[in-house]
């Protein structure tokens, strides 16, 4: 009896010795650009391909295994989950997605976008509102044009979200909320255009120059800018005086 | 109707080709010194580490403890790459078709934990282009890149 209580013991400590954990912190909670097909969401995978998007349980040590695909049409191009709700960037129009069943997203919604053909699409979202950017091209004879805009959507009834507004843009690319401000990258104007949205759609407030603003992340009172040959660090928590801190830039 | 006969003469255009590599070289995943930023990706920040893609060819992790001066710490050389998340320090990638999944434990000796084939489609067309290019052909590889080129077309109308 007594063999069999060491023996025990020595299995256990062995058993908790063999789950290496993390070296940095596990608590950390991670936090992606809008420009992105891939999401990691309380032990759960979603990934986007083209007309599909995939879910696989992913716990960090064990093999990610398929959960479910789940149809859409063709286009789709970015994700962001917000307060347990997925949503879908496409080339014509914004998605909700349910996830109360993890393991199996369901289509509450899609917006309809008949005339914008957007690309790009990133999405962020604040309480009962959507901030997307499309960037369009009209291909017709071998000519582009581009008819490009930051669209903010109602989606307070996740089964029938609403355009309220559009803002004419160069050539937008990522975008970022902090409190009471949205940042929209501009490729084709480089810059990045700040906006107010305190009274829900998008008022301007100041520009930002740089060179290919690609996307960007806020946190904690700052941004980072990834450009297309490195990033800026921005300290956003005085809004009227936003700071360049420090950069990486080829 | 067919517009391609065999007296007409070949002409050139401007347009794309596609850059392969083999399907071979897709698992070599691992670290390189700091490389320069050229053609940036996908990006996330996890406490003080900022993760940035290098399209197609792997990910950029920096410190950005001190912003003021971020400094670069390493490169995960990853083929095909064009995305990814990370949880806690497993990062999720897509390496051509497969779907990779990295044990971020030792930042400068990662691991690949799983490869999953199969679970995203190829990319069959350069993006944000219209244009002429050469057709991809599968079974040469992965694309991974596109090459400006001189196209040869004995055809009038578009291939």
């Amino acid at each position: 009896m007594y063999k069999t209580l060491i023996a025990v013991s020595v299995m256990l400590l062995l058993y908790s010795c063999s789950k290496d954990e993390t070296t940095y912190n596990p608590a950390a909670k991670g936090k992606s650009g809008s420009v992105t097909r891939f999401a990691a969401h309380n032990g759960y995978l979603y990934v986007l391909d083209q007309n599909k998007i995939k879910t696989y349980m992913a716990t960090g040590s064990g093999e990610p295994t398929l959960q479910s695909t789940v149809y859409t049409d063709y286009g789709l191009e970015t994700i962001t989950i917000y307060d347990a709700v997925i949503y879908l960037g496409s080339r014509d129009g914004l998605y909700i997605l349910d996830i109360s069943n993890p393991s199996l997203p369901k289509v509450l919604s899609k917006t309809e976008r008949s005339t914008l053909f957007g690309r790009c699409d990133p999405v962020v979202v604040q309480g009962n509102y959507a901030y997307s950017t499309v960037k369009t091209t009209e291909n017709s004879c071998g000519s582009i044009s581009a008819i490009s805009a930051l669209i903010t959507y109602d989606v307070s009834n996740k089964n029938n979200p609403v355009q309220i507004d559009a803002v004419a843009l160069n050539q937008p690319n990522g975008l970022g909320i902090a409190g009471n401000h949205l940042f929209v990258c501009d490729d084709g104007d480089d810059m990045i255009h700040v906006f107010d949205i305190t009274s829900t759609t998008p008022v301007n407030y100041t520009t930002i120059t740089v060179t290919d603003p690609r996307d960007v992340i806020c946190t904690d009172g700052k941004m980072i800018v990834s450009t297309a040959n490195g990033f800026w660090f921005y300290n956003i928590s005085n809004i009227s005086d936003i700071k360049l801190i420090g950069n990486i830039a080829q | 109707m067919n517009s391609c006969r065999p007296d007409y003469p070949f002409y050139s255009v401007t347009g794309l080709k596609p850059v392969y590599i083999s399907h071979d070289s897709l698992p070599l995943i691992y670290n390189l010194p700091p490389q320069p930023v050229v053609n940036s990706g996908p990006i996330f920040l996890q406490d003080s580490l900022f993760f940035m893609v290098e399209m197609r060819k792997g990910i950029h992790v920096f410190n950005v403890s001190d912003s003021a001066n971020p400094l670069s710490l390493t490169f995960l050389k990853i083929p095909a790459v064009t995305d990814f998340t990370l949880s806690g320090n497993t990062l999720y990638a897509d390496n051509g078709t497969n779907l990779v999944t990295i044990n971020l434990a030792n930042l400068y000796s990662i691991q690949v934990m799983y490869t999953q084939q199969d679970v995203f489609l190829p990319m069959l067309f350069p993006n944000n282009y219209s244009g002429r290019f050469e057709c991809v052909d599968p079974k040469k590889g992965i694309v991974i890149d596109w090459d400006t080129v001189t196209l040869k077309s004995r055809c009038s109308s578009s291939n």
